[in-house]
């Protein structure tokens, strides 16, 4: 089963662990940007074989120098001087410049401005290289070459500190199959999510270097768990960058999470409170509304008269179209009746005047006033033709059947017009009380609303009341609506997929890294004798990583020991590491120490004395191994450490 | 309707005005010629406002503002009452300087029935004024007309109404103050002068309001 297990790939098997679908596991994999790193790290060795470095000196001493530590292989070497600020960390420090491709934060700026120009030879499996710089205005320019025979052949060229450390970060890392190390740092705000951060080279080259600060295990930077990260990537695992990356990643998602739900708590509890000072407004308001006068019955009246308004109007145009309408009839009528009338007055004034002047007989005639003579009105009267012109005289048409149509007339239309004056009268009586109906009404409206307004208390208190309903609603907790979003309500399940990759990718270098974190333990142990610490009856190392130890008959850790056994176990770990990947063939370690100050701080003499005896024999055991010793002047040292393996300032000598 | 007299209605109502309006007159050569009319733009003048009543009772307002008699106030509160504007109106066109009526036809009546004769003060050979000499004959035949016909009891009393009012204004005179009202009418020259009875039933209400 394990066997057949083993066959499926990678992904494949995350997909069946996590029942996601492969296009699940694949997305959440690409999103992540995870690399696969199946194999296993094959141990390269590097070690220095040339240091120069110059400058000029400003300050107390503005001396030239031009330091040089050459003819360097594996085995034990040493920088040495009896009193102490003899430029031995510099010496240190330059190598790990050339190496890392940046300066630590151990050598001094001052110092570091002085040197114009450094160069390092080293060997990786038998590979010549040499990285050459001059340093101008805090600047680098430089190159790395590889140098075969008499040529060399360039590998990067770079123009400023930047490219430097790329270039060196570069070369490294492919040259011993490294990776880049990825932590997730933690916010300082438990509200916000933390941060990825990525170690290169830099600090991968910590596990090279052992200065004073032995607080670490692996390498010198304790936070993001980079001494674990460290350990396990020297120790050759396959899958290990994955696994980093993964575990990465799953901090990450975690991080999430977790300020998500603190978020969401928080929401919620203020929701809460929020609903409960809802509940408590709305209560005292309730309360307030019931010691104002009611206005309910003025509304709902003056909904009413505003409706008879509304009908009384509608009314009112409908009349006013009625009366337009007889208004003309009406005017039509009242001219007839006044015709009639003007016609009879005529009437009645042209019989008048027509009987007035027909008893006068004429006088004279009208043009010549000549008078009439007494023969010509007699002919008049007899033959009916006019005495002055001889014109015919018609008799007069029955002017009292005349005058009686025109009477009819006029009766007639009298009648029609009082008939539509009664009718007028009695719309427009309609009209006007409409009308007045309409005013009372305005007044009805306006004095309901004048009421209304007098009640702006319970007006204002019955919007707050409203008002604080709606918000009651909105804020009411409810089960369904304050449940925190289910993983399962993502499209994708990511957090099971990654937790799964991670079971699944750690599987795969489980048992090689139990098996030789074993071996490396015992290798420990072993080499704990040779450095003086002979009292450690075990040595349990863990992939964590920790030290567990038996001292003495007691359980003890490396962080409960002495700093002098700090040194040495540290020391010793790292060599451990070495010499078990040289036997399994499996580590990723360039096989290089530099150690400063190994008597610093509470190490005593005897410790260091120790350590260095015992290293004396394992450069032997290990002949790739390469260990360069910064430190004070000590017999044991002198004795140990070959006068051609050395640099030494005597007395008070400076070393450059 | 537009009203329209027959020729024996403008004479008998031409004679109430020569009658009302006339002066005593004896004339040496005559003794049955009695009185005298004077002027022909005055007989016209008197003429318009007998037609139209709206503007007499116009110029009755104007008249009781100037010496407050509160019967002329009355008579213009009556001419509305009885409607005179709507049926007593005999439209008249406006000429030139007033209105306009050629009544010579008409005038041609009376004179040969014996009622008037015509007379004039000549310059040179033109007549400047007209005047109208009123045989005794023209007295008895307005005062028998009247008591015989009701009916022309109206004109008997609208003349010397308008006698009174026009008081011894000469005919230009008339015609002038006839001929603002017309002009504030806006009438067009050689139109029917329009009626003015709303805006004097305005002002007679307003007078009315302020005399109380």
């Amino acid at each position: 089963m394990e066997n057949q297990l083993k066959k499926i790939g990678w992904i494949d098997e995350i997909a069946s662990n996590s029942k996601c679908s492969v296009e699940e596991v694949k997305s959440v994999i690409q999103k992540y940007e995870i690399q696969q790193s199946p194999n296993i790290g094959i141990p390269k060795h590097l070690h220095i074989i040339e240091l120069n470095f110059s400058g000029i000196k400003e300050g107390n001493f503005t001396n030239d120098f031009n330091f040089s530590f050459e003819n360097l292989k594996p085995g034990i070497f040493g920088v040495i001087s009896d009193n102490n600020l003899r430029g031995k960390t510099t010496v240190l420090e330059v190598i790990k410049w050339m190496l890392r491709g940046s300066s630590s934060s151990l050598m001094q700026e001052g110092v570091k401005q002085w040197i114009k120009s450094a160069s390092l030879k080293f060997i990786i499996d038998k590979e010549l290289y040499l990285v050459k710089v001059t340093h101008t205005q805090n600047e680098v320019k430089g190159k790395l070459v590889s140098i075969s025979g008499e040529f060399e052949n360039q590998i990067s060229e770079f123009y400023s500190n930047d490219e430097f450390e790329g270039c060196m970060s570069e070369f490294m890392i492919k040259q011993f199959s490294l990776d880049r190390i990825s932590a997730f740092r933690n916010a300082p705000i438990q509200e916000e999510v933390g941060s990825k951060v990525n170690h290169n080279w830099s600090s991968l080259a910590s596990a090279l270097f052992i200065s004073t600060n032995y607080s670490s295990l692996f390498g010198d930077i304790p936070t993001d768990g980079l001494s674990n990260r460290l350990m396990n990537m020297y120790l050759g695992l396959p899958w290990i960058s994955t696994y980093i990356a993964l575990k990465t990643i799953e901090s990450q998602i975690k991080s999430e999470n977790r300020v998500e739900d603190i978020h969401f708590d928080k929401e919620l509890e203020r929701k809460k409170e929020r609903y409960q000072e809802i509940i408590e407004e709305l209560r005292v308001k309730e309360e307030l509304i019931k010691t104002l006068p009611e206005n309910k019955g003025v509304i709902e009246k003056l909904s009413e008269v505003r409706d008879r308004y509304g009908l009384c109007g509608r009314q009112i145009t409908n009349l006013d179209r009625q009366l337009r309408k007889q208004s003309e009839d009406f005017d039509a009528i009242k001219e007839t009746k006044d015709s009639d009338k003007i016609r009879i007055n005529n009437f009645k004034e042209d019989m008048a005047a027509h009987a007035v002047f027909k008893r006068l007989n004429p006088t004279c005639c009208p043009h010549c006033e000549s008078e009439i003579d007494k023969e010509k009105i007699k002919k008049e009267k007899s033959n009916q033709h006019c005495a002055i012109c001889d014109s015919a005289l018609l008799e007069s048409e029955d002017a009292e059947v005349l005058l009686s149509d025109l009477e009819l007339n006029l009766k007639a239309s009298e009648k029609a017009y009082k008939e539509i004056q009664i009718e007028y009268v009695k719309l427009n009586n309609n009209h006007s009380q409409l009308i007045s109906s309409l005013f009372q009404l305005q007044k009805q409206i306006n004095q309901y609303e004048y009421e209304l307004n007098e009640f702006p208390e319970r007006n204002k208190v019955e919007k707050e009341i409203t008002r604080l309903l709606i918000l009651k609603e909105e804020y009411t907790v409810s089960e369904r609506k304050f449940n925190k979003p289910l993983i399962k309500d993502k499209r994708i399940d990511e957090k099971k997929i990654i937790t799964k990759a991670i079971e699944i990718t750690k599987s795969r270098f489980e048992k090689l890294q139990k098996e030789l974190l074993q071996e490396v333990s015992d290798e420990i142990l072993r080499i704990s004798k040779l450095v003086g610490l002979g009292n450690i009856e075990s040595i349990q190392l863990s992939s964590i990583p920790t030290l567990s130890l038996n001292k003495d008959g007691s359980t003890t850790s490396y962080s409960k020991v002495s700093e002098g056994e700090k040194l040495r176990l540290k020391v010793i770990t790292t060599i451990a590491l070495l010499s078990v990947a040289e036997k399994r063939k499996v580590g990723r370690h360039p096989g290089i120490l530099l150690i400063d100050s190994p008597g610093a701080q509470e190490v005593s003499d005897k410790d260091v004395n120790s350590l260095i005896e015992g290293l004396k024999k394992l450069t032997t055991e290990l002949p790739f191994l390469q260990i360069i010793i910064a430190s004070r002047a000590t017999d044991v040292i002198l004795n140990q450490i070959d006068k051609n393996h050395r640099k030494y300032a005597k007395g008070n000598d400076y070393l450059w | 309707m537009m009203n329209t007299t027959s020729v024996y209605q403008d004479a008998i109502r031409l004679l109430f005005i020569l009658v009302n309006a006339s002066e005593e007159f004896c004339d040496e050569f005559d003794s049955s010629i009695k009185g005298i009319f004077r002027g022909k733009a005055r007989l016209y003048a008197m003429d318009f406002w007998v037609r139209y009543p709206d503007y007499f009772a116009n110029e009755l307002l104007q008249k009781y503002l100037e010496i407050k008699k509160a019967r002329y106030l009355e008579i213009a509160e009556t001419i509305f009452e009885d409607k005179e504007p709507d049926l007593r109106n005999i439209p008249m066109i406006r000429y030139l300087f007033g209105a306009y009526e050629k009544l010579d036809n008409t005038l041609s009546i009376l004179v040969s029935k014996g009622l008037i004769k015509q007379s004039g003060q000549k310059s040179n050979t033109k007549i400047d004024q007209y005047d109208y000499l009123l045989f005794e004959k023209a007295f008895e035949v307005i005062r028998d007309a009247t008591k015989e016909f009701p009916i022309l009891k109206w004109y008997d009393e609208r003349t010397q109404l308008i006698s009174e009012i026009s008081g011894n204004k000469g005919g230009a005179a008339l015609k002038d103050r006839q001929y603002e009202q017309i002009v504030y009418a806006k009438t067009k020259l050689g139109g029917i002068i329009p009626s003015i009875k709303e805006e004097v039933h305005i002002e007679l209400n307003r007078i009315k309001s302020i005399s109380k």
